[in-house]
């Protein structure tokens, strides 16, 4: 192992990923003040070219954006921000962001799929991106329906939270003269792009300036041999991914778990409960650096719906859920045919409604 | 061998009496019969059982513990309402805190001729083993050693081929799986289950195969791992699903809950 690649010693700062989270929080909030910028502009363009007019068109819109970037966060990002510039509404906002995970999910499916197209066996590719779907939709579908009641009686209207007064001031004082350089040189519809590029990339930063984890020596590292109660590893997804706020950068840190690439059925889905729960944590952030308490409150009742609705399967339907999700997952997994009929719905679902009217 | 056998005079602690007493004269054990009172007024119906006054649980405890017994048998009904509760809790906590193994009678069996063994996964799986050797050498019952793998491929580099194995097959190439079944079954044999001893694989999830499997084999006695945590490691405990207490709950037939030793 040469000098460069020696892992820092325990307890040492790892200061390459301490410039590397710096460097990506100064783009994630450029991105921010860039999409902002440029989604007023494109406000006349959601609304009348893409037809988004009402939730079920904001979900769908949601849902096939993040089918296209293949990524779930920056797409809710992008809702906050046309919240933020009048395009959609509050209810809109929430479909669009719950949209973003229903597409999000695909990604762990989409990766698998294309191993599978190198060569690898179905089994192995594919399994863990049609539980994570799986396990997503049954969660968010109903957790819209808790999410949009709470909207409406506005029993979260009392709590909004945003970044304090000085720190609003210094991102102002650091990102208004770049975001105004921008506007005098490009169009806004431009800016837009590059803000949701700078946002893109941010992300991908905020991957790798992580703290590496070691799950294999913790109380965990039994994943995959060993029974956990529910509510454990439910836990646990939702701590990690509070770190890495991704379910799929979650996912992968079970792999060096078990030598042979496995993990118990029983600890997986509670595990992916959780995890999409603090997958909104940066969501929740770029609501707070937007400085909208109204975007705020939309993201915190996103994340109490599915809170919600994660806890009344836990404490109370658990085992027959777990059954009916693994079935599911075995039905399509079975064949090819299963497989395209499952993509031609989980494509042909957001495109219907996008025609909603 | 010292048998310890909870009476209440309930139908279900009768079956219980009447199947600890028959499993006791095969093992040529000496057996204590125990009726645990809530009321310091009540008497024991005869002077061969022995009489406590207190919580059930505390007083079964107190007994195993000043009587050395090697087993505890108790009964459930299987009924309905609060007797059902009280009674499933009482065999749960017995289950959890028991320092030796309980014997939990359900229903109705002549004599045992089938023994499944549930092994947990770890290093206890060979406890289990012994004790399902161990009464079937009493009985002269045919045992199952049964292992459940509810793995399933985290990735595209997984191991998909173990995951489909047969239980000869595991043996055969010497799996993780495969060398616990061969262990247990070599336990088994090595306390003298003189029978057919034999090993399976399952594929599904712990709870359901398990449960399936008793079902399926009309198996008379089941054999599973109690809830462990080391000492000094109450947490684990806590971390760890009880599955022991969910096949005490959901199966239909006897559950032997042996307490692994470290």
């Amino acid at each position: 192992m040469t000098a460069a690649h020696k892992p820092p010693r325990a307890g040492r700062v790892n200061w390459r990923k301490v410039v590397l989270f710096i460097v990506s929080l100064f783009l994630f909030i450029l991105a921010l003040q860039l999409l902002k910028s440029g989604a007023r502009a494109l406000a006349p363009f959601v609304r009348e070219t893409l037809q988004v007019k009402n939730p079920a068109n904001a979900l769908g819109f949601g849902w096939l954006f993040a089918y296209a970037v293949l990524s779930g966060s920056p797409v809710a990002a992008t809702a906050l921000t046309f919240f933020d510039a009048g395009a959609i509404d509050r209810l809109g906002t929430f479909a669009m962001i719950a949209g973003s995970r229903f597409g999000a999910s695909f990604i762990v499916l989409a990766l698998g799929f294309v191993y599978t197209l190198r060569g690898h066996d179905r089994k192995g590719s594919l399994t863990m991106g049609l539980l994570s779907l799986v396990v997503t939709f049954t969660i968010y579908a109903p957790a819209l329906a808790v999410g949009y009641w709470l909207l409406k009686v506005g029993a979260f209207d009392w709590l909004h939270a945003t970044a304090n007064g000085n720190a609003v001031s210094l991102i102002d004082v650091i990102f208004d003269p770049l975001v105004g350089f921008a506007e005098t040189l490009l169009p806004r519809w431009i800016i837009f792009v590059l803000g949701f590029a700078v946002l893109w990339y941010s992300l991908s930063l905020i991957d790798h300036a992580l703290p590496d984890m070691k799950l294999k020596a913790s109380a965990f590292g039994g994943m995959a041999r060993l029974l956990y109660r529910p509510i454990v590893t439910f836990g646990l997804g939702l701590a990690i991914t509070s770190i890495t706020m991704s379910v799929s950068v979650s996912l992968s840190m079970l792999v060096p778990l078990s030598a042979r690439g496995y993990i118990r059925r029983e600890n997986v889905i509670p595990y992916i409960m959780g995890a999409n729960i603090t997958t909104f944590i940066d969501t929740l952030v770029a609501a707070m650096l937007l400085n909208n308490p109204a975007a705020f409150t939309v993201v915190l009742v996103e994340m109490a719906s599915v809170t919600i609705v994660s806890l009344l399967i836990l404490v109370l339907v658990y085992r027959p859920y777990e059954r009916a999700v693994l079935r599911v997952v075995e039905i399509i997994g079975n064949s090819r045919r299963n497989l395209a009929i499952f993509l031609l719905v989980i494509v042909g679902i957001p495109v219907a409604l996008m025609i909603v009217r | 061998m010292k048998f310890l056998i909870c009476v209440d005079g309930s139908p279900a602690a009768l079956e219980a009496a009447r199947q600890g007493a028959a499993l006791a004269a095969a093992a040529g054990a000496q057996v204590t019969r125990l009726r645990v009172a809530r009321q310091p007024r009540e008497t024991a119906p005869d002077a061969s059982i022995r009489l406590r006054v207190g919580e059930p649980v505390e007083q079964i405890l107190a007994e195993v513990s000043e009587g050395a017994h090697d087993l505890v048998v108790i009964g459930t009904s299987g009924g309905r309402g609060l007797a059902k509760l009280f009674m499933g809790s009482t065999s749960s906590r017995l289950a959890k805190r028991s320092p030796v193994p309980l014997l939990v009678v359900k229903g109705r069996r002549e004599s045992v001729k089938r023994i499944l063994v549930c092994t947990g996964g770890e290093m206890f799986g060979e406890q289990n083993a012994r004790w399902g050797g161990q009464v079937a050498a009493w009985t002269g019952a045919r045992v199952t050693i049964l292992h459940v793998m509810s793995q399933m491929p985290l990735s595209e580099r997984a191991r998909l081929e173990d995951l489909d194995d047969t239980a000869p097959e595991a043996i055969a190439q010497n799996t993780r799986e495969g060398a616990m079944l061969q262990n247990a079954v070599d336990a088994a044999v090595a306390v003298g289950a003189a029978a057919e001893v034999k090993p399976k694989l399952r594929h599904g999830l712990v709870l359901d195969e398990i449960l399936a499997e008793i079902e399926a084999g009309d198996y008379d006695l089941v054999v599973i791992g109690a809830h462990y945590a080391p000492p000094g490691m109450p947490w684990r405990g806590l971390l760890l699903d009880d599955v022991a207490d969910q096949i005490i709950e959901q199966s239909p037939r006897s559950v032997l809950v042996v307490r692994p030793v470290s």
